[in-house]
């Protein structure tokens, strides 16, 4: 560059600059205790807008009284008495652009991957948004594949939906939610890619290095965001974790990407909200929490949603989490976050150590718009599985009189757990479309009948990829969104028989 | 003791201040009858008031009358106070009033263009 151009440039910037004189509203802080400050002043503030204290630290107006303002503080600072603490005019928020993909970030969009971050083009999207009114919306008929087979065909999740992964403590929660981030690398079924976003909420740092790291060796970084306010956060990053996850996710969706944001989890959000609101000094309710954690929840996930074509189409999935204390769904936040969800994956911790895994549980599981967004063949597949399974469960009871049991019974009861090993799946192995369709298919076709059960995981791995280098043709046929005619149907049949064939 | 409510409180310190002067009989009624609550709520009213009747007009230098007879026209029905700052200052004026400030000060322009430059950079 020559040295006229620079000077040039510098002149552009200079003038571009506007030192015009603003009136600046400003408060004088009172007191300063547990990250909340009580400022007088402050008289045109509006309640959760960004403040900025005179050493540049930032807070967030959470309650406005007659005299005096309450403010969050949002950043480790020393805040002290008689400080000078002004208005910003700005909604919280967040600076948003495609450099955050591959990131691992704190609320703030500070770094926490030790790598330098500058967005110079980026969009400031606010925490606080109202979500997408119902003529923006389209209903949900994409599916989001989570790659497990479980899920998949009996709770399937469409793009758009709210589904809650609910459970008690180690009953592989997380493991579903990072299971069906690995599984978007796959962009099969002819769907636009996803973008993922990772929110971790109060958890250990160990945990979310592992998790990154998991995430990496599967090379998932490449499209995935991690947000993390971990538990030595203050409590005012871990409330307004989600609500930046999903600030992010809001922008890529504005430009029609889909999005999937993961909000793990949502029970230690609750407490982190329920610390502040009790350093506020607002009305504590049931268990302690203030009076609007329904409405803290309810705004946060009505803003996943599915946009109309004429919205661009983007769509924002997302996968709340909960953590259940001695299974009990009743609690205050899990009946909140299932009244709010379009359904919930419920994990089961006896299921889990019986080696049931992911434990799911059938009965209690659910999805309420993701049928919709099923894939025809695996509609038509995945149908008997959750009545066989349920059937098995009502006759397993009597599978200790074995030898009184009629043949139809028996049989039944040896088809449930056929169906229930098939439906096991190790962590980190999401299966694509036309391998869930082929398991499925095995077992409820009867196929796998004969086998011991100690063997059907072994044998359903060695059909799919037996299918899978003998009959691409058929693959392709049932990883499509066609119904499966008879020929289909006796063809699929005919490969397993094939393969059975090898076996002997 | 006299137990006033908030709101009498706040007039009372309204009035005095918009009377200016609070005389000695007043000052030894409001020691002799307010509770020791009471008395700093009104305390802190009536610098709140003073706070929002008052200018600061912090100048570097010395301004002309001219500019003091502009800034009485701005600020009608205001005591304004002239303070003289010439380190925080540099050149320029600087007025708070209420809880609002307006910064006409070189060095605010010269902070507001080091913060452009730091963001374009």
């Amino acid at each position: 560059m020559k040295p006229e151009e620079l000077i040039k440039q510098i002149e552009e910037t200079l003038y571009s600059v506007n030192i015009n004189p603003e009136l600046v509203n400003y408060g004088i802080v009172e007191t300063v205790g547990d990250g909340i400050i009580k400022a007088t002043g402050l008289s045109s503030v509006g309640y959760g807008e960004e403040v900025e204290f005179e050493n540049k630290a930032k807070g967030l107006v959470l309650n406005l009284d007659e005299d005096a303002v309450y403010i969050v503080l949002l950043s480790e600072a020393e805040i002290t008495r008689g400080m000078k603490v002004s208005t910003t005019g700005k909604i919280l928020g967040i600076n948003v652009s495609d450099k955050l993909i591959g990131r691992v970030i704190d609320p703030m969009c500070t770094p926490l991957d030790e790598k330098e971050l500058k967005i110079d083009d980026g969009k400031l999207y606010p925490f606080e948004k109202i979500a997408a009114g119902i003529i923006e919306r389209s209903p949900v008929d994409r599916p989001i594949k989570t790659g497990i087979k479980a899920i998949d065909s009996m709770i399937p999740i469409g793009r758009g939906q709210r589904e809650l992964i609910i459970g008690d403590r180690n009953t592989g929660k997380t493991a579903i939610a990072i299971d069906t981030i690995i599984n978007q690398k796959k962009l099969d079924l002819g769907l636009k890619r996803v973008i993922c976003i990772y929110c971790a909420i109060g958890q250990k740092r160990s945990n979310i290095a592992s998790i990154i790291a998991k995430l990496k060796d599967a090379g998932a970084m490449d499209y995935t965001i991690v947000v993390s306010a971990t538990a030595s956060d203050s409590a005012s990053l871990q409330y307004i974790a989600p609500f930046a996850a999903c600030a992010i996710g809001e922008y890529f969706m504005e430009k029609g990407e889909d999005v999937l944001v993961v909000y793990d989890d949502l029970t230690k959000h609750a407490w982190a909200y329920r610390q502040l609101s009790l350093l506020l000094r607002k009305p504590a309710g049931r268990e302690a929490y203030p009076g609007d954690i329904f409405y803290l929840h309810s705004r946060l996930l009505e803003r996943a949603v599915r946009l109309s074509d004429k919205n661009g189409g983007g769509t924002l999935t997302a996968l709340p989490i909960i953590e259940t204390q001695g299974n009990d769904v009743s609690a205050y936040i899990p009946t909140n976050v299932i009244s709010i969800t379009d359904g919930q994956i419920y994990l089961e911790g006896d299921l889990f150590n019986a080696g049931v895994r992911p434990a799911l549980n059938v009965g209690l599981s659910v999805s309420r718009v993701g049928g919709a967004a099923q894939t025809k063949p695996m509609k038509q597949l995945a149908g008997p599985v959750r009545l066989e399974l349920s059937q098995f469960r009502e006759l397993q009871s009597f599978a200790q009189f074995g030898s009184d049991l009629d043949d139809e019974t028996l049989k039944k009861i040896n088809r449930g757990r056929v169906l229930t090993e098939i439906l096991k799946q190790p962590q980190y192995r999401p299966y694509d479309e036309a391998a869930e369709i082929i398991a499925i298919y095995s077992a409820t076709s009867g196929c796998l009948d004969d086998v011991a059960i100690e063997n059907v995981m072994d044998v359903e791995s060695k059909i799919i990829e037996f299918i899978k280098l003998n009959n691409k043709d058929l693959v392709v046929k049932i990883s499509g969104n066609k119904k499966l005619d008879d020929i289909t149907l006796s063809e699929l049949k005919n490969a397993i028989s094939e393969f059975r064939k090898t076996l002997i | 003791m006299v137990v006033m409510k908030k709101l009498q409180i706040k007039q009372f310190a309204q009035s005095i201040v918009a009377s200016g002067e609070i005389s000695n009989d007043v000052a030894t009624w409001l020691l002799n009858n307010l509770t020791k609550a009471d008395m700093k709520l009104f305390v802190k009213y009536l610098a709140l008031e003073i706070k929002e009747v008052t200018v600061i007009a912090k100048y570097a230098g010395q301004p002309s009358d001219i500019v003091k007879n502009k800034i009485q026209k701005i600020f009608q029905n205001k005591n304004i106070v002239y303070v003289r700052d010439d380190k925080e200052i540099g050149a320029g004026i600087k007025f708070e009033f209420g809880d609002y400030i307006l910064d006409y000060t070189v060095s605010a322009m010269i902070v507001k263009i080091m913060k452009g430059i730091k963001e374009s950079l």
